[in-house]
């Protein structure tokens, strides 16, 4: 399994051009509360008053929504293998993370019978991952590269399915 | 669950959906938008002259700016103008009224593939609450009537699977080809669902008369608008939006792909949502983000369940998307509107795997889920009536109404100028009686000629009686005397008339948020 997972990494263009981020650990709980407030603020200016809009439109909320917002942008599977559209056309931009085809690994390596074994890693792996989009906000290409690592070891499970198919 | 809770059960989310859908549906504050008007109209049209805006009698696709709409939603929606007159409410009652009879269809569905009440109550509350089927529900969407007829005949399509009554699989293609004429969608889903079932069954070549029958059946019912296939009628709205044109193959099938794979983002489905704001409550997307846990567990239990019918809920899964995935936008939930029926119902399974997880204090896990439901379908309502409004707007063509109101208490002499570079708000107009339909028809009548069909070209005119809709030249024309200019705010500066005084603005319509939305001036007689 190593070696597939060290194939895994190696033909993945998510590793081959990466400077190391410096703001990983990084956040501004300070302005991002200022700026929940802030927009909150402004909704509420322009909705009519009425005693639900405490409950309903509040800084908490902005603050949670914003990052929320930032964890499911991280679980979208164009984010990963189909970079440059559709999304770049409204705006969002797209880097190549992953070759397409190793989206097909991905796929093979789901129906392989030894996921079972790694499940509990990855489930927990990912949940810390994403606890971590949503308290640092990674975005960037070179900052949600911790998010990989599932993929990686469900793509080296896929290339040990097809060696092993191709072997019998 | 106990049993004899179960109709009053049922009874109660139909009628919490039905309150939800039908409340203020006639002014939920955001606007009316022209697809809704133009559907509206033409039933309008249709109750009293028989014939649409173009004075086309009974038309079998309704034309209204370059879209071909189908038909089902006008014609089905003419009692309703009877009985409520022209209004927004009457052209939204059929949408809503779909959207309601969709939470009880949901809970049949359920009931018959997995023989448990459970689920079925548990879809039917999904579906009553869920954010896509709320939104659809309070416009006038075709789509949502197109979703209900394809979900009424999925039902009777597993029936006819589980009973082998050959009357159902008639009666589901019924149903099937009724959902061809409501939504474009369905037109291309329907048949390649039906195929792919029979295929799927394992013993379909026992039963190849009953199959020629029923695809003579259906193409004898399909047949008025399979003519029209190809003019532009029945091919302009695939072609228009497709994303085959000038691509090269491989490019076009990655990001076919790429958009399919869209629609099973968890990203997409429980947080972003559509990327056009006019399909989009602030901050929600089509489901609600707690639903995701249950959409993994129940995507999963569905896997593992052994049933006849089970194919058929995943080839409806897999066949609903690829129309919108056919198409440039991601994420475009309208198009895709066939799919969220079957992922509310793998929501609901997860539902009832998640409650079967509670041995104890099941009362008090299930009072914390519905504790939680609850804040957020408020949460969502409060977002839908108070903040897309204030954010949307413009999306939602808000203001003509109020631009309407005022006219209609103006002198019939005046002429009033609609700065409108789409030409599209003439709609507008004759939905609120200010042109009268006989005189709208006349002049379009004349305009597209014997071309109803087959040209999609901008064939409407600009013109009728003292109304006109085009780009106005300012400069030039606001010398104009004894006229009504009518222009949205980001149309024109207020700089650009308030110090003439040759020119009075008479008024101002603004936005739910307080920003101007249209400035009607007034040039001196």
């Amino acid at each position: 399994m190593k070696l597939w997972i060290i194939i895994a990494i190696l033909i993945t263009p998510w590793y081959w051009s990466l400077s190391v981020p410096k703001n990983l650990f990084e956040t501004d709980l300070k302005n991002d509360i200022k700026e929940a407030h802030m927009t909150a603020e402004w909704e509420r200016g322009k909705i009519p008053n009425s005693f639900t809009n405490p409950f309903f439109s509040n800084w908490l909320g902005k603050l949670v929504n914003r990052r929320l917002s930032i964890v499911m942008e991280n679980l979208d599977i164009g984010n990963y293998f189909f970079s440059g559209h559709p999304r770049e056309r409204v705006g969002v931009e797209e880097k190549q993370k992953f070759f397409f085809f190793q989206f097909l690994l991905l796929l093979v390596g789901l129906t392989n019978p030894h996921l079972r074994k790694y499940a509990r890693f990855l489930m927990i792996y990912s949940l810390i991952a994403l606890a971590a989009v949503f308290v640092f906000k990674w975005r960037s290409f070179e900052q949600t590269l911790p998010l990989s690592i599932p993929f990686i070891v469900v793509m080296a499970l896929g290339l040990e399915q097809i060696f092993q198919r191709l072997k019998r | 669950m106990k049993k004899k809770f179960n109709t009053p059960a049922l009874l109660a989310i139909v009628l919490l959906g039905g309150i939800i859908r039908f409340y203020h549906l006639g002014n939920v504050g955001i606007g009316f938008f022209r697809d809704e008007a133009a559907m509206g109209f033409n039933s309008w049209s249709i109750l009293k002259t028989g014939a649409d805006e173009f004075g086309r009698f009974l038309p079998l696709f309704f034309r209204s700016f370059e879209v071909f709409f189908m038909p089902a939603y006008e014609y089905l929606s003419v009692p309703f103008f009877m009985l409520f007159g022209p209004t927004e409410f009457s052209a939204r009652f059929l949408s809503a009224f779909s959207g309601t009879l969709l939470i009880f269809v949901g809970f049949l569905i359920s009931k018959e593939l997995f023989k448990s009440e459970r689920i079925g109550l548990l879809t039917a509350l999904i579906v009553s609450l869920a954010p896509w089927s709320i939104f659809y529900s309070k416009g006038a969407f075709e789509g949502n009537l197109g979703l209900l007829f394809f979900s009424f005949a999925f039902y009777l399509w597993i029936r006819f699977i589980n009973t082998e009554n050959n009357k159902l699989f008639f009666l589901s293609l019924f149903f099937f080809v009724l959902s061809m004429y409501s939504y474009q969608a369905p037109r291309f889903v329907a048949p390649v669902f039906v195929v792919f079932s029979i295929l799927l069954s394992g013993n379909w070549s026992k039963k190849i008369k009953l199959w020629f029958l029923g695809g003579l059946f259906a193409l004898l019912l399909y047949l008025p608008i399979l003519v029209f296939t190809l003019s532009p009628a029945g091919y302009h709205r695939a072609v228009g939006v497709s994303i085959f044109s000038g691509r090269s193959p491989r490019l076009t099938f990655k990001e076919a792909l790429s958009l399919y794979l869209h629609y099973y983002s968890p990203g997409n489905l429980f947080g972003q949502g559509d990327y056009n704001p006019q399909r989009r409550v602030p901050n929600y997307s089509v489901f609600y983000l707690w639903m995701l846990p249950l959409f993994l567990i129940g995507g999963a239990k569905l896997l593992q369940t052994d049933s006849k019918t089970k194919k058929t809920l995943l080839l409806w899964l897999l066949v609903s998307p690829i129309p919108a995935a056919l198409t440039r936008d991601p994420f475009h939930t309208y198009r895709a509107i066939l799919i969220f029926l079957p992922i509310s119902i793998l929501i609901a399974i997860g539902f009832s795997q998640f409650i079967g997880y509670f041995k104890k204090n099941r009362v008090i896990i299930v009072l914390a889920v519905f504790s939680v439901i609850a804040f957020s379908t408020a949460s969502f309502l409060f977002s839908f009536f108070k903040v897309a409004p204030v954010i949307s707007w413009r999306d939602w063509d808000y203001g003509y109404r109020e631009v309407a109101e005022f006219i209609r208490d103006q002198p019939a002499n005046l002429r009033i100028v609609i700065d409108d570079p789409n030409t599209e708000s003439y709609i507008h107009f004759l939905f609120y009686g200010l042109i009268p339909i006989e005189d709208y028809q006349k002049a379009a009548s004349a305009v597209v000629s014997g071309q109803y069909y087959t040209s999609a070209d901008e064939l409407r005119p600009q013109k009728v009686g003292r109304f006109e809709f085009r780009k106005v030249d300012w400069p030039s024309e606001r010398g104009d005397k004894n006229t009504i200019f009518v222009f949205p705010s980001n149309r024109l500066y207020p700089s650009e008339f308030t110090n003439d005084p040759k020119l009075t603005l008479v008024k101002t319509v603004y936005s739910p948020g307080g920003e101007p939305a249209f400035y009607l001036v007034r040039s001196a007689n």
